[in-house]
């Protein structure tokens, strides 16, 4: 058998060569300006991009791979819930409730993997019609993994994470054409204007467990990146992630009874860098969504994918939303993301408060005429939606349904309700009342990350704040 | 220098730089690539703006019996939305006179949709392999269709590919084809997050007139972990001019030192 020297030789001079001059080349140049479509597409574009080189890459699996396991794991249960929504029959969904939940509780404790997936491998049939909804989902998860990975890359000094995490934000946003928007869920969810849909609430009453599921998982994804913010580079990080992970069994346990905010569960993040947290607000919401318009029985799926379009479209950024990125308070600024407390269950907290606003701020339009005990059994039908789970006295069916039980006269604009439409009208005067409420809020400071947290310092001052987000909050 | 010798220090050259390189990340485990390690190929491109570098290691046994290795290093890059290049160097190490080792092979691949419930992914690659190689002589231009559909209509992932290719061998001799075919028909099928097992059949025009091989392959998609895709596969040809058997080894990086 003979092998020629020389064409070896040259072969891997050429492969040496591309690589170095791709080495040299780094495109990472940002558009210059960032179009959001507004179509729904009736063939979609694979449309994948690559995540943003650095130190970092990777660094959050390699410090924490028990952690990043569980966070793959939850993914894995995002996927596969798309398709479980979607094509679980009216009649089997109890039972398809209890065995999602059950298999995804083992999966998560037990067998969770050591890879991420992407949506489509685990929700196949939604990526056929949905696919802008799993490409969006996917980018943000990258997201997720980036600025985990910042935090945990040590060679990234303290004071320097801010500088990393913008830059992660920014190739967020100007790499990809459907990016979540930075801009607070207050603003975005009067953007998408769903409560009046008629699939609004569907997934959380007919799959109460599962919808639990991913209160627990927002819970979680926050707490990680809270206990990172309190643990500091050191070896702390370690040690208040373990912390934080240990009430991963409580929490599915004693489950969140919304979705938690990460204002709530990540003060200390959202002050280093409030876009980054506003985006996975955004794309939490978004999973809820995504799963109502999947469960609602009434649609086909092209009119789900022209609901799941205008949806993702609404609450993607749009030129200016990064002004109003800190625009929200954080009511809880010196929570111990290590502890795991009765506050985190209730069904009363930031989610439920903006519903609530929106609910008052729609009802003088939709239900002008309406008597105080009207717009109060208004108001109790809303609560029950909101709540897990089909309530006593709570009509199945939408929240739209509910009301016009109450009120039969109650105004919608012709066709709001159709899937890919939307009520002008209605969405700007939940701006306004926005407006009113919070134009005038002061803007959240950054967070100064001049000093390095430590756990020690923090317990002999009695509590987990520190005084740099103390004055973050004044 | 005998050729184990110089075998032995190609691998070492073409591999050392991925156990050197501080952070990778192969998030391209469901993008299947030609040879890794079956034939078939899915009609996604890699994500925009990444960086790939893949590796083959094949062995075949010829129906004369002589086994046959190639090693194929690979750069593969986003460069545009939907469309990916790659840059190929086979490095042939053959029992008779070697020809074509070394040849470049330069392939661009563009995408033009993501699959619907009924309507298939398709992509067009072009290629052209130069001749740079031992005793190469013509340059040979190549044009696949490649077809994706996913079969799922529940959380059970699995997919049927298809690659039809033309293939010109421009200084074609006498005895030669100047025109041939190779047509590939794949599944895909996930086991867990980790793990993708590959089917395919492959019948293919040799260049030699009168001759074509058919051949059934198995594979297995491996993430080892967030930084490394293993792959391992085998064939058994089943005509008279097919290979004996054939085995692969591939892996897949995504470069992040730059």
């Amino acid at each position: 058998m003979n092998l020629s020297l020389n064409a070896a030789a040259k072969s891997v001079a050429i492969v040496f060569a591309t690589l170095l001059s791709w080495s040299i080349y780094t495109p990472h140049a940002a558009r210059a300006e960032i179009k959001i479509k507004k179509e729904s597409p009736k063939v979609e574009r694979y449309d994948r991009v690559s995540f943003m080189r650095g130190p970092h890459v990777m660094k959050y699996f390699d410090r924490h791979e028990k952690t990043f396991r569980h966070g793959a794991a939850i993914h894995v249960a995002h996927g596969k819930a798309h398709d479980l929504a979607q094509r679980t029959p009216l009649d089997q969904r109890e039972k398809a409730d209890q065995k999602f939940d059950r298999e995804m509780v083992d999966l998560l404790l037990n067998k969770a993997p050591k890879t991420e997936v992407e949506m489509r491998t685990y929700g196949p049939y939604v990526s056929q019609f949905a696919w802008d909804l799993y490409r969006t989902i996917d980018w943000t998860h990258v997201h997720h993994d980036q600025t985990y990975s910042i935090l945990s890359e040590p060679s990234i000094p303290w004071n320097k994470k801010r500088e990393w995490t913008d830059k992660a934000v920014r190739h967020y946003l100007e790499k990809f054409d459907l990016p979540r928007s930075p801009a607070p869920l207050d603003v975005t969810m009067r953007r998408a204007g769903t409560m009046m849909k008629p699939y609004f609430g569907y997934f959380r009453t007919h799959y109460p467990q599962s919808n639990s599921y991913f209160y627990v998982a927002h819970w979680w994804h926050p707490a990680i990146y809270e206990a990172q913010m309190i643990g500091g580079n050191d070896q702390e990080q370690e040690k208040a992630i373990q912390q934080a992970e240990a009430n991963l069994p409580l929490a599915l346990s004693m489950r969140p009874q919304r979705m938690l905010l990460s204002r709530e569960i990540m003060p200390r993040y959202s002050a280093l860098s409030p876009e980054s947290a506003n985006i996975f607000d955004n794309l939490h919401m978004l999973h809820g969504i995504a799963y109502d318009i999947l469960t609602y029985p009434h649609w086909t799926p092209a009119q789900k994918k022209t609901e799941l379009d205008r949806v993702i479209r609404a609450m993607s950024y749009q030129p200016g939303d990064e002004k109003l990125a800190r625009k929200f308070r954080t009511p809880r600024h010196d929570m111990d993301p290590r502890r795991y407390e009765p506050w985190m269950i209730s069904v009363e907290g930031e989610m439920n408060r903006i519903m609530v606003e929106m609910m008052n701020e729609m009802m003088p339009h939709i239900m002008p005429k309406a008597t105080r005990k009207m717009k109060k059994d208004a108001m109790a039908q809303l609560w029950q939606k909101l709540t897990p789970g089909l309530q006593d006295g709570e009509p199945p069916g939408s929240f739209h349904d509910a009301l016009l039980k109450i009120s039969p006269r109650m105004v919608m604009m012709s066709g709001t309700m159709e899937p890919g439409e939307s009520n002008p009208i209605m969405m700007q005067t939940m701006m306004k009342g926005w407006t009113e409420k919070y134009a005038m809020l002061p803007e959240l400071p950054r967070m100064a990350m001049t000093r390095e947290p430590s756990l020690k310092s923090l317990q002999m001052a009695g509590m987990v704040n520190t005084s740099e987000s103390k004055e973050a909050q004044k | 220098m005998t050729w184990q010798n110089a075998f032995g220090a190609v691998v070492f050259l073409i591999t050392a730089p991925l156990f050197i390189s501080p952070v990778v990340f192969a998030h391209d485990h469901t993008n299947l690539e030609r040879g890794i390690p079956i034939e078939i190929e899915d009609a996604y491109p890699t994500a925009f703006e990444n960086r790939e570098f893949q590796g083959i290691l094949r062995t075949r046994r010829t129906e004369e019996k002589n086994y046959e290795y190639e090693l194929v290093p690979i750069l593969e890059y986003g460069f545009i939305r939907n469309g990916e290049l790659e840059l190929a160097v086979p490095v042939r190490f053959l029992p008779g006179e070697n020809n074509d080792s070394g040849n470049i092979e330069l392939e661009a691949l563009y995408n033009f949709n993501f699959e619907g419930l009924l309507l298939p992914a398709f992509s067009l690659k072009a290629g052209i392999e130069i001749p740079t190689g031992m005793n190469a002589t013509g340059w040979a231009p190549a044009a696949t269709l490649l077809v994706s559909k996913t079969l799922s209509r529940g959380s059970w992932f699995h997919a049927l590919h298809l690659n039809a290719a033309w293939l010109r061998n421009s200084d074609a001799g006498i005895d030669e084809r100047l025109n041939r075919y190779r047509i590939t028909l794949g599944y895909e099928l996930r086991l867990d997050p980790n793990n993708m097992v590959l089917m395919d059949l492959q019948r293919e025009q040799q260049k030699e007139r009168k001759n074509e091989s058919n051949l059934f392959e198995i594979g297995l998609r491996h993430q080892w972990n967030p930084l490394t895709v293993l792959a391992i596969g085998t064939g058994v040809g089943f005509s008279d001019e097919s290979p004996d058997f054939r085995a692969t080894l591939g892996f897949q990086r995504s470069i992040t030192i730059f």
